[in-house]
């Protein structure tokens, strides 16, 4: 039969894509289990420096502070985080439609509501929109460190300070599992200090300078830790979503190559028998 | 008491010391056992400590120190032991500060000027704990390496 090459060709060009999407999971296994543990390596940092800030407002009122002050929202702004390379599976249509969906309904309320984009997807999707863009961050994923968290911090800080930025919210995947990634807005700038629990133990310190200079100290440096952690999340969140998504093109990919051996062998029987038949009918006709 | 140092890449110590020297913002204090509950920021500076009777120093950058109950944290950007540093880099940074630093207008950058002169300090922190703290084997490796181009 004329297909038996044809479906041959076809086998051999899916085990092809199957040994790209196998490698492909494989990358995406080892890459998320380092952002794993750089999470991991941060988390005490982050909390420590979290639950000082939230002890030291609860003793007093820093609503004074500049980055803690609260002005009528007039010009917001989103950061968020998208990837560099697609193949990820939802990993940033959820991102930029939950960013686009945001914009829309609140565009009313605000003077002005742009967009920080960190990650090539989220640029090309929104190049062709009518969101004004304020930044991109350009070659931030492909090595996420504490560098460039400052950086971004710093940029978003300085335009707050000079009333350039009254709110800033990240848009991001927050990493459950390798499985599970949940589209997050969070709020960045002004910094809203965790609640301390009621009744929670607060030891009487001896505060070196002051509660207020200690608090100037520690403010800048957590943003910087905020932001480091939510790249991080970011990043393990797209490694896991393309650890899935290639892991199901793997596995259609080898039912694909099962459905086509099949085919491939039922032709090739069929082929047989039908020059069977014409050898035995040749053999009777003599 | 103990002591422990967290940095974003993860606890660096965690030890049972009798005495902590920090550098507080407000100046050098140490920390003996039974101190009272304190709360200090940190600059740029040399945390040494003694565990087991010998003593420990670590370049640290900024953050806070937390005293309460003979249990001391140390949350700081990052935390170097003297054999860790390398010297040639740090030497190297502060060449580049100083080369960038004639080229700005503290009038009209300040932060910028700011930046480079935290960057330089922490550049000179990590040389001056490295040459007083370091074994003199690791001395010696980064003395006689070659010096690398454009350094």
């Amino acid at each position: 039969m004329a297909n038996l090459k044809a479906i041959r060709t076809r086998i051999g060009t899916v085990k092809n894509t199957q040994q790209i999407t196998k490698a492909m999971k494989m990358v995406a296994a080892a890459r998320l289990r380092k952002a794993q543990l750089s999470i991991e390596a941060l988390r005490p940092y982050a909390y420590r420096t979290r639950d000082m800030i939230a002890s030291l407002a609860a003793r007093a009122d820093f609503s004074d502070h500049p980055l803690l002050e609260q002005r009528p929202p007039q010009k917001v702004e989103l950061l968020i985080l998208t990837s560099d390379r697609g193949l990820c599976g939802g990993f940033n249509g959820t991102i930029n439609r939950t960013a686009e969906a945001y914009v829309r309904d609140n565009t009313v309320g605000h003077e002005q509501i742009s967009l920080d984009i960190i990650g090539r997807k989220g640029f090309e999707y929104f190049k062709r929109r009518d969101v004004p863009i304020q930044k991109q961050f350009k070659d931030v994923l492909t090595n996420v460190n504490q560098e460039t968290a400052s950086e971004i911090a710093d940029h978003a800080v300085a335009r707050f300070l000079e009333n350039d930025l009254d709110a800033l919210y990240v848009v991001y995947n927050e990493f459950k599992s390798a499985l599970t990634q949940t589209v997050r807005v969070e709020q960045l700038l002004p910094i809203v200090p965790a609640k301390v629990d009621e009744g929670a133990y607060l030891p009487d310190y001896i505060y070196e300078p002051s509660r207020r200079e200690i608090m100037d100290a520690v403010i800048p440096g957590h943003l910087t830790v905020q932001i480091y952690r939510i790249l991080l999340e970011s990043v393990a969140s797209e490694m896991g979503a393309r650890m899935s998504a290639m892991d199901s093109a793997t596995k259609n990919a080898g039912e694909l190559i099962e459905r086509l051996t099949l085919q491939y062998n039922r032709a090739r029987q069929a082929a047989i028998t039908t020059e069977l038949i014409e050898i035995i009918s040749g053999a009777e006709a003599l | 008491m103990r002591l422990r140092v967290v940095t974003p890449e993860g606890a660096k110590i965690e030890a049972q010391v009798t005495s902590v020297t920090a550098p507080g913002s407000a100046g050098e204090l140490g920390i003996l056992p039974g101190h009272v509950p304190l709360l200090t920021s940190l600059t740029i500076g040399k945390l040494s400590f003694v565990t087991g009777g010998k003593t420990v120093h670590l370049a640290v950058n900024g953050g806070f120190m937390e005293v309460h109950d003979d249990d001391v944290i140390v949350v700081t950007e990052t935390a170097e032991e003297p054999d860790a540093i390398d010297v040639a880099r740090a030497r190297a940074s502060v060449e580049r500060v100083d080369r960038d630093i004639v080229q700005l207008d503290a009038q009209t950058q300040p932060e910028k000027v700011a930046q480079l002169n935290r960057r330089k300090a922490r550049a000179l922190n990590r040389i001056k704990t490295a040459e007083l703290h370091g074994t003199p084997d690791a001395l010696r490796k980064v003395r006689e390496a070659p010096p690398q181009a454009g350094a």
